[in-house]
Parts: C-alpha cells; sequence; structure tokens
C-alpha cells in the first residue's frame, strides 16, 4: 500500500463517515409499476416472483376438472363433483442457493393464486403440516403412492378430500467465464392426480448474469457481445 | 514556568486512576447465580462511559440465565441495532484514540459477536414462546452471508500481509436453523443444508452426520415422539487481559505510512513494545453436561461453537493492526511533544529533560482495550433427544475431564409434544449448573396426590 493509496483510503473512510453512510437508514414504499431489486450476489423478487406468476398460470391453464372421491381408510366415497381439491405440500429447493426468507413467501405466493383461481380447492398449510405430523411422511416421500393414500387418509380424516398433490421445485444451472457468471433459476411445478396418477408439470426460467462490474454485462451481453466465446 | 503549565495542560490526556470495576463484579455475580447483584453491578457499569456497550451485552446474557426473557431479548435486539448502526470510522473517536489509546475508540462487535447476537436473540425465543425464533435464526444466517461475502472481497483485494482473515464462522447459527426447519416436516431440504454448513464449518461436532442423514432421508421423529434439545452455555467465556508486544514489521510498516501520509515526510518509528490485548480463557472444571432421562442412559452434550476458539483467532487477524495504531500513536506522541520542546525554545538538557518526562508519562497511561462480551460461554454444546411425547424427567450434571461429574445434579421435567422439539437452555460457567430454562422444578412431595 503505497502513500497515495492510503490517503486515498482515509479520505474515502472520513467522508463516508460524514454524510453517515451507516447511521441513517431511509426507507420508501414502493409503487405498484415500481421495478424489483436485482440482487447482486443471489437471485432475488426480480427472479422469484415472475418465475411464480409464469409457472402458476401455466399450470392452472392446462388443469382439467376431476371426478373426485373421499378417502376413508380403505373406503372410497363418490362425492357430487365440484371444484378439486390441491394440496401445495412444498417447495423443495435444489439449487445453488440458499432461499433464505424467501422460501415461505414464495409458498406463499404459489398457494395464494392457486386459492384464487374458481376452479380449484386449496388445502389449508396448516392442515397440511398437521397431516405431515400424524403420517410422519417426508414431502419427498409423496411421490410414493402408498404414502399418498395413507397422506390423504389423514386429511380425509379431517373431512377434507384430496384430488391433487402440487409440489414445487427450483434448481439452478450455472455457468462460469473467468469473472462472469450465468445462473439460470428454473421452477417446475408439479400437479400429481393421486386419483389416477396422471400428472402436468410445467416450470418458467428466468436467466441471470452476475458481473463483479457493470462493464462485465456490457462486455458480455451488450455491444461487445463476448459471452458466446 | 511555561513547562509547568505545559505539564498541567497535559493531565487531562493521561486520565485518571481506574475506579470500582463493576463490569468484573457483576460477572462474578453472575458466575455465582446471583442474579440480583449482578443486574446492579452491570447496570451501574452500563452507564460508564466506555463499558456501555459491553455491559449492556453482559447484561442481556444476565436477564436472559434470570429467566427475563422479554428483557434479555429487548438488550440483544438494541445491542444488534446500535452495531449495525455504527458508521464504518468515528473521526472524533479515532483522533481521540491517536491522542490516548485504544479505549477511546468506538467499541465494535467482532462479526462472531455479531452472528452470537442474533443466535442468543433466537435463543431466548425459542426459550420463550419462540415466535420469532425463525426470524432471529435467519437474521444470523444472513449476517454470517454478509460476512463471508465481506471476507471474500478482501481476498480478492489483498488483506493485511500476515494477518489472519477475521472471519470466523459460527456453526451454531445454522444449526438453529436447521433445527427449526427440520422440525417444519417439510422443509427438509433446507434442515439438509443446514446441517451440511455444519458439519464443513464444525467437523469436530460428530451429532452433524446424524443430523444430516435424517434430514436428508428421514424424518423429524417416530410417530408419538418429539424431540428434546439441550443447549448447554457452558465454561466461563473469553475474557481479554494487557500483555506487552515487541512491534513487528508488518506493524512498524503499517504505522510509517500512515505517519508519512499525514506529515508528508517518510519516518520509521523506532520499535517499541506497546500494550496489546489478548484473550484469556479463565478456567472452568465444566467440560461437558450430562443429560439423564428417566429410565434411560445418560448422554452428554457436544460442543457446537468454541467461543473461545473463535475470539483467539479473532484476535490473531486484530494483533497487527492493533500494533499499527500503537505505533503511530506512539510516533505521534513523540513529534507532539518535540514539537511542543521547539515552541518553548528549549535547548538542550532541558529539552530532552522536558520530552522524555512528559513523553513518558504521556505513554505510560496508554493501556490496551480489553472491552469484550465476557459472559458469553466459553463453549456452546447440544445434546438432541428423541423421547415419548408427554412429560419426562430430566436430571442435568457438568461432567468435568474424563467425563466425571462433578457438582450438584439439577432435576426437573420438561412437556415432549408429539412431532415438535422442546428445548432446554442451560448456563454452567463453573461446575454447578446456574440456569436451566424450559426446566420446570420437579412436583414437592405435598403436591402429588395419592
Amino acid at each position: 500500500m503505497h502513500r497515495r493509496q492510503w490517503m486515498t483510503l482515509a479520505a474515502s473512510s472520513l467522508a463516508g463517515s460524514a454524510i453517515g453512510c451507516r447511521g441513517a437508514r431511509y426507507g420508501h414504499i414502493l409503487q405498484n409499476d415500481d421495478v424489483d431489486l436485482v440482487g447482486s450476489h443471489a437471485a432475488g423478487a426480480a427472479v422469484w416472483n415472475p418465475l411464480v406468476d409464469e409457472s402458476v398460470a401455466k399450470l392452472l391453464a392446462r388443469c382439467p376438472t376431476v371426478q373426485r372421491v373421499d378417502f376413508d381408510g380403505a373406503e372410497e366415497t363418490v362425492v357430487p363433483e365440484g371444484p378439486p381439491t390441491v394440496c401445495f405440500i412444498g417447495i423443495e429447493n435444489k439449487s445453488a442457493e440458499e432461499l433464505t426468507d424467501f422460501k415461505d413467501q414464495l409458498y406463499e405466493r404459489i398457494d395464494t393464486q392457486v386459492n384464487g383461481n374458481p376452479a380449484f380447492r386449496n388445502v389449508s398449510r396448516r392442515m397440511v403440516e398437521a397431516a405431515l405430523i400424524e403420517t410422519r411422511i417426508r414431502p419427498d416421500a409423496l411421490f410414493v403412492p402408498a404414502n399418498q393414500q395413507r397422506f390423504a387418509a389423514a386429511l380425509g380424516r379431517q373431512g377434507l378430500p384430496l384430488d391433487y398433490l402440487l409440489y414445487a421445485r427450483i434448481t439452478s444451472g450455472t455457468t462460469q467465464r473467468n469473472d462472469s457468471r450465468q445462473r439460470d433459476y428454473l421452477l417446475t411445478l408439479d400437479m400429481v392426480n393421486i386419483h389416477t396418477g396422471d400428472y402436468l408439470k410445467e416450470s418458467a426460467t428466468i436467466r441471470k448474469g452476475y458481473h463483479d462490474s457493470r462493464a462485465g454485462k456490457w462486455w458480455q451481453y451488450g455491444p461487445f457481445e463476448q459471452a458466446d466465446g | 514556568m511555561r513547562i509547568a503549565l505545559l505539564m498541567l495542560a497535559a493531565i487531562p490526556l493521561l486520565g485518571c486512576a481506574p475506579g470500582v470495576d463493576r463490569l468484573a463484579a457483576g460477572r462474578q455475580a453472575f458466575y455465582a447465580g446471583d442474579w440480583e447483584i449482578a443486574r446492579q453491578q452491570l447496570a451501574s457499569a452500563a452507564q460508564e462511559p466506555g463499558q456501555a456497550d459491553v455491559a449492556s451485552l453482559d447484561l442481556a446474557i444476565t436477564e436472559f440465565a434470570a429467566g427475563n426473557l422479554a428483557r434479555a431479548e429487548a438488550r440483544l435486539r438494541q445491542a444488534r441495532d446500535h452495531f449495525d448502526r455504527l458508521p464504518e470510522i468515528d473521526p472524533l473517536a479515532e483522533g481521540d484514540a491517536l491522542l490516548r489509546d485504544d479505549r477511546q475508540r468506538t467499541f465494535r462487535a467482532a462479526g462472531y459477536e455479531e452472528v452470537m447476537i442474533r443466535a442468543m436473540l433466537a435463543m431466548t425465543s425459542l426459550a420463550g414462546d419462540g415466535s420469532d425464533a425463525e426470524s432471529y435464526a435467519l437474521q444470523a444466517e444472513l449476517r454470517q452471508q454478509t460476512l463471508a461475502e465481506a471476507a471474500a472481497a478482501r481476498g480478492v483485494a489483498g488483506g493485511l500481509p500476515g494477518a489472519a482473515d477475521p472471519f470466523q464462522p459460527v456453526a451454531f447459527a445454522p444449526y438453529l436453523r436447521g433445527v427449526l426447519r427440520e422440525a417444519t416436516h417439510h422443509d427438509y431440504d433446507d434442515a439438509a443444508r443446514a446441517y451440511r454448513l455444519v458439519r464443513r464449518w464444525e467437523p469436530e461436532f460428530q451429532a452433524a452426520g446424524e443430523d444430516l442423514r435424517r434430514a436428508s432421508g428421514g424424518t423429524h421423529s417416530r410417530p408419538g415422539h418429539g424431540v428434546l434439545y439441550v443447549f448447554a452455555c457452558l465454561g466461563r467465556g473469553p475474557i481479554l487481559t494487557e500483555s506487552v508486544a515487541e512491534t513487528t514489521t508488518a506493524a512498524l510498516n503499517l504505522a510509517s505510512l500512515a505517519v508519512a501520509a499525514g506529515s508528508g515526510q517518510p519516518a520509521l518509528p523506532r520499535p517499541a513494545r506497546v500494550p496489546i490485548p489478548v484473550v484469556t480463557i479463565p478456567p472452568s472444571p465444566a467440560v461437558r453436561l450430562g443429560v439423564g432421562v428417566a429410565g434411560q442412559p445418560v448422554q452428554a452434550t457436544e460442543t457446537l461453537t468454541d467461543v473461545g476458539e473463535l475470539a483467539i483467532r479473532q484476535a490473531a487477524a486484530e494483533r497487527p493492526w492493533t500494533i499499527a495504531r500503537a505505533v503511530t500513536r506512539r510516533v505521534t506522541k513523540e513529534a507532539a511533544v518535540q514539537t511542543a520542546g521547539h515552541t518553548l525554545q528549549l535547548e538542550g538538557a532541558a529539552a530532552s529533560l522536558f520530552s522524555f518526562a512528559l513523553a513518558t508519562a504521556w505513554e505510560a497511561n496508554e493501556r490496551a482495550d480489553l472491552r469484550c462480551w465476557g459472559l458469553l460461554p466459553r463453549e456452546i454444546q447440544v445434546c438432541r433427544r428423541e423421547l415419548p411425547a408427554g412429560r419426562q424427567a430430566i436430571d442435568l450434571q457438568v461432567w468435568g475431564a474424563g467425563d466425571q461429574p462433578v457438582g450438584r445434579r439439577s432435576r426437573g421435567t420438561v412437556e415432549i409434544r408429539d412431532g415438535a422439539n422442546t428445548f432446554v437452555v442451560v448456563f454452567a460457567p463453573r461446575g454447578e449448573v446456574i440456569a436451566s430454562l424450559g426446566l420446570e422444578p420437579p412436583p414437592r412431595p405435598s403436591d402429588v396426590r395419592p
């Protein structure tokens, strides 16, 4: 470190403290048309929110109505046809990033959007948790038909007929090119008909670049177009 | 006459003799389990300038151990917000420290202490209704991420030669998160990630392997069972004591750069011995905590986070900077004394005597900055036991070297809920359990009806 560097460091530190860079904080309400912050190190709202909106919309658009049945132990009782019941099991994070506080919010966002569609009825998250505790079945073990039946029976005992199980899975793919990195985020929704075993699958993807500086974006994806090698 | 006046003017810089050490008295009362005295002494210490922050942190631990969870949580939240709001640099305090010593600097919690504040917040919540525990655990994790990113950035930019990186991962934080996520019965993937991190950061913690296996392919507990977690704050935590250090080459280089930058003239300070803080871990017979459940074999807690080790590594990382600041201060003082001598037009023996007397008196008053969060435990240990739902009788006893029980046995009961976690937080700074939150006292014989 030379003298000039030392002086620069000292001056910038003093200037930073003079303008109170950490001493005071400022908050404001975002308007609906304000853009989401794009995370500098991880996905963030600008990635997750559109991924959920797109994948849920695509899935709901494809869902047919079903002949619903109630599970009560080994007996099945045909009940009048109506909106099928969807049980959203949860989000499995298989990506390279920790979802931290986003996970529960994504759950609620997906659950609310499915619930907002009059073609479906949702099972409350608290009921889902109670059934998971009662049966001690892991969410990833619900792909096994026998476990599905046990789980549906547990919900059925609480007076909740079940038609579909909905799973969400987040995956990522990372491409590194020197100091730049591209990460593709994929949100996949699986809706399994527990009566027939048929399933619907929809997904949405968003690609994102990470660079050490703004120039990295211009260099790789801007006018210089270096990303293709 | 001029010399006498100057000497008189310098008296405020020399400081005055320390009075009663209320901080130390408060800590001793804590170790004895005397919450009232500890609270009084620490509250008085919190009023003294320079000690307010550390006394407040110690007070939070005292309130926690005494079972005043709301007060403990409020104090920890206050500390968290205070350290978050501190500016990167405080020019006035730094200037004062340059004239006197590092005790004048703004007290800043070390990175691991910032994480510990949040982890302790999670613990206070868990010992109560647990409503904010997950948020606090998440905050601890996010703070740790921020520190790791800053450390990575420093690695790219180049740190101080010879200095260790001050980033110290605290496995306690991801462990808490893993425990809480596992208990949701549907976020096992989050739990597995957290336990993986624990295993990487604390490879000696054997239980992480079993935790990871369970989160990856098992379930939280068998039907009809719940889980008891005993978190033990064991041993007396690290404190700082004063030592004298020889100036190192790295520190001299840093100091000479600072002086050259300030004066415009190259200057190399003469090697000197300067007071610096060193980490001391007070002896304690407590090695582990034995957890017994009626009719079942006793199990011992295992070290999840070695706070003493974190403090030692943190001090090692800061040591070159501490010495560099001390050397810069020494040079500044000598330069100021010499300038004063020239201003007074002193020459010959009088000038030498003046410089020697004033500089020696000024420098002799320097003390190392010994402020630290002294009531943190030496280690945070944990024990997990799956138990049948219902009321269970628990006994706790401190184990010493060779897993030999020391001190008295503490007994109580806990309510185990089907598919849920039950938490007990134990403080055992010496050979006895001085507090066990979450453990209800056993029913007295007179309360039991035939």
